[in-house]
């Protein structure tokens, strides 16, 4: 049976088991809040990265381009990024999401074709190392805008500083 | 191999390999960059007399406490306890339901346990009970209770300074238990070690002294405002003179001191002026009471009640017949809920009528003070002012209802009406996010320091969730609010989340739309970018 079929039949086990680990990395007592992944807007981290875990299964299952994987990434990751999280952490449930995929397979997959399959997943970590530190400079881009907005119109008004005016100066 | 399996390394995350802890043995707590706000600098404490001042640096392993801290700690709860009725209640009928547990934006954003409303209580409540209790003295830890010692203290710290006391989890409660004001009473605890924040303590000293948080001098102040009637005037060709301490008006208007300086609040103190113009109101700003919000109820109810007090004393000297408030937070909070009992009724004002459409403000009776969305609600409903609500086109509007204003005061309707009169796109976020079930900003309550984005992000994250819900849906790019700390917050926790909406007070909403009389054909906003429409002009 081809990979592709396989894992089609055992999506919803797949996306399951990659939300139940990826829950998992939380304390203890709030992972069952968590697994409530229908609240949208009150629980919207269950939500969020359930959805995105079922939007990276279905691409990997539809063969899908690596920029497609950006966005369900994304989800995750800046969410993972701003937690309790180291960065090895925070985009370490790749790996789980990978191990959920071995477990499934592995038993009617040829161990040469698996090993292709999951050295291709591994490239998705790529990814989300690049919007982990997207976000990450985000954070520090925010410090620096938010302390601009509080003090550059003042600056400006009490000609501390001059800006080039916006429409060019008539000359004659 | 030596090297562990990917799943392996990060297994130290939880993945229910690590024995399970309970909640009291999870000591010290970690003091991670971005998640704990800086200490307090000695000199403001000392200038407004706290105990303790000298600078405090929350990472170091000596926190410099005196020697009898821990007396200090517990006599302090004894007296409140004797002192306020609700503290001792609160600590006593708690069930443990878990009905607050997932209520709290920073649990939800976090899943740390210790974010849950019952057990951020619990923290304070195990010592109580440990001294406090018969119970406590006798089961020791099986009853829940805990010595108070130097590591408790640190946890105590870290979790009440991760609480903005929106009181979302005391409307789930079924004994009504205030979190809130447990997390009130803690800070007054950490207060008397001088375990206080920069970003508090900074703004309560400056404040005691200037008159406002940002330490604004009235000859800024008085500038300031005229640099926004200059933009005003280039924007409507109407030059507005803003009346400043001046004896004898009718009306003290006191708005928070982050909207004469921070973007975007500075768009809704243009508002305010012009607003104040178009009706002809006899009204004056003052140097002295140039706050409306009030950092120090985020240390003691003292603390609290001596910033609050300018206020009227300034009411009093410019022998003003009440008082206006702008749109803030907690600076409706300390008047709904704490400034009756302080004073009782104001005795030297007057019942708040408009003197534009007579309206008798009879909910203002006792303290004397109207909310501006109250006043500008009123106006529109009779009539006085007169929009061109297409100025707003360019925005589809939200509106994030402040915790203070909705849940503290029941200020749902107002802003909404206003908004609709002059806007013509608005969208309600999902009904479990909004009105009294409203998600926090993330920084309420001295929360809004910048070494603290990560916290503030995360604990944003279900705000900004539904905002990006109505984002998607009807392609909302307005927050509006009645608010400081949300515009002072929600624009990186949009740029953050939800790119592509910005944050605006409901005042400059107003000021926008609002056909003035005498003014030139307006092409620019208040944030001087074009009207629709008048793009190429």
């Amino acid at each position: 049976m081809y990979i592709r079929d396989l894992l089609s039949k055992k999506r919803k086990a797949i996306v399951n088991k990659s939300f139940e680990l990826t829950i998992a990395t939380y304390p203890e007592e709030s992972q069952s809040f968590f697994k409530e992944s229908s609240k949208q807007f009150t629980n919207p981290i269950g939500y969020n990265i359930y959805q995105s875990i079922e939007k990276i299964i279905d691409n990997i299952i539809n063969e899908e381009s690596i920029e497609s994987f950006i966005s369900p990434l994304e989800e995750i990751v800046r969410i993972r990024a701003v937690q309790d999280f180291t960065p090895s952490q925070a985009i370490g449930f790749i790996f789980l999401i990978k191990k959920a995929l071995q477990d499934e397979l592995e038993k009617e997959v040829d161990p040469l074709q698996l090993l292709d399959f999951l050295t291709r997943v591994d490239s998705l970590v790529l990814v989300a190392f690049d919007i982990f530190m997207k976000y990450r400079e985000k954070i520090y881009d925010l410090k620096s805008k938010e302390l601009i907005d509080r003090t550059w119109w003042i600056l400006k008004k009490w000609n501390i500083i001059s800006e080039i005016q916006d429409k060019p100066l008539e000359t004659n | 191999m030596g090297l562990p399996r990917p799943d392996e390394l990060i297994s130290n995350v939880n993945l229910k390999k690590m024995p399970s802890k309970w909640w009291m043995d999870t000591l010290p707590v970690e003091f991670k960059p971005g998640y704990y706000c800086y200490g307090a600098k000695g000199k403001n404490l000392e200038y407004v007399g706290f105990p303790n001042a000298r600078d405090f640096h929350v990472t170091d392993e000596d926190w410099k406490l005196p020697e009898d801290w821990k007396n200090i700690v517990l006599e302090g709860i004894k007296q409140r306890l004797e002192r306020f009725r609700s503290f001792h209640v609160f600590m006593d009928i708690c069930v443990r339901c878990g009905a607050c547990a997932d209520k709290c934006h920073f649990f939800i954003g976090t899943g740390d346990p210790k974010n849950m409303p019952v057990l951020r209580a619990e923290l304070l409540r195990s010592v109580y009970r440990k001294y406090f209790t018969a119970g406590g003295k006798l089961f020791g830890r099986k009853g829940g209770s805990r010595e108070l010692d130097i590591n408790v203290l640190k946890e105590l710290w870290y979790y009440f300074y991760q609480c903005t006391e929106c009181r979302r989890c005391s409307l789930y409660c079924p004994y009504g238990i205030d979190t809130a004001e447990i997390t009130i009473i803690a800070r007054e605890l950490l207060n008397l070690l001088g375990l206080n924040t920069d970003w508090i303590s900074g703004p309560v000293a400056n404040c005691y002294r200037t008159g406002n948080h940002l330490g604004i001098e009235p000859h800024t102040m008085k500038s300031t405002l005229e640099f926004m009637c200059n933009d005003i005037e280039e924007i409507t060709g109407i030059k507005i003179d803003p009346p400043i301490n001046k004896k004898g008006a009718e009306i003290l208007f006191v708005t928070p001191s982050g909207d004469l300086f921070a973007d975007p609040g500075i768009y809704n103190a243009m508002g305010y002026m012009m607003l104040f113009h178009e009706i002809g109101l006899d009204y004056t700003w003052s140097t002295f009471a140039s706050e409306g919000g009030n950092f120090g109820f985020f240390t003691s109810l003292e603390m609290a009640k001596r910033l609050h007090t300018k206020i009227y004393e300034e009411a009093k000297r410019l022998k003003v017949k009440w008082i206006l408030g702008g749109e803030c937070g907690h600076m409706w909070r300390v008047w709904h809920q704490f400034h009756n009992t302080w004073y009782g009724p104001v005795d030297f004002l007057e019942e708040p009528v408009s003197p534009i459409t007579g309206t008798k403000f009879e909910n203002a009776k006792s303290n004397k003070i109207v909310h501006i969305s109250e006043f500008t609600a009123d106006l529109i409903r009779h009539g006085v002012l007169k929009f061109d609500k297409s100025r707003n086109d360019n925005l589809i509007v939200t509106f994030h209802d402040s915790c203070n204003p909705s849940r503290g005061m029941g200020l749902f309707e107002e802003p909404r009406y206003i908004i609709r009169n002059v806007c013509n796109h608005f969208y309600e976020m999902p009904d479990e996010t909004i009105r009294e079930q409203t998600f926090c900003c993330g920084g309420g309550s001295g929360l809004n320091a910048g070494e603290i984005m990560e916290l503030r992000m995360r604990g944003g994250f279900p705000r900004a969730n539904a905002v990006r819900y109505v984002h998607e849906k009807f392609g909302v790019n307005m927050l509006a609010n009645i608010c400081a700390i949300d515009r002072a917050t929600l624009p990186p926790l949009m740029d953050y989340w939800v790119p592509g909406v910005r944050v605006s007070g409901v005042t400059e909403l107003v000021a926008n739309a609002m056909i003035m009389k005498g003014e030139k054909e307006r092409t620019m906003n208040l944030r001087m970018e074009p009207l629709p429409g008048k793009e190429e002009q």
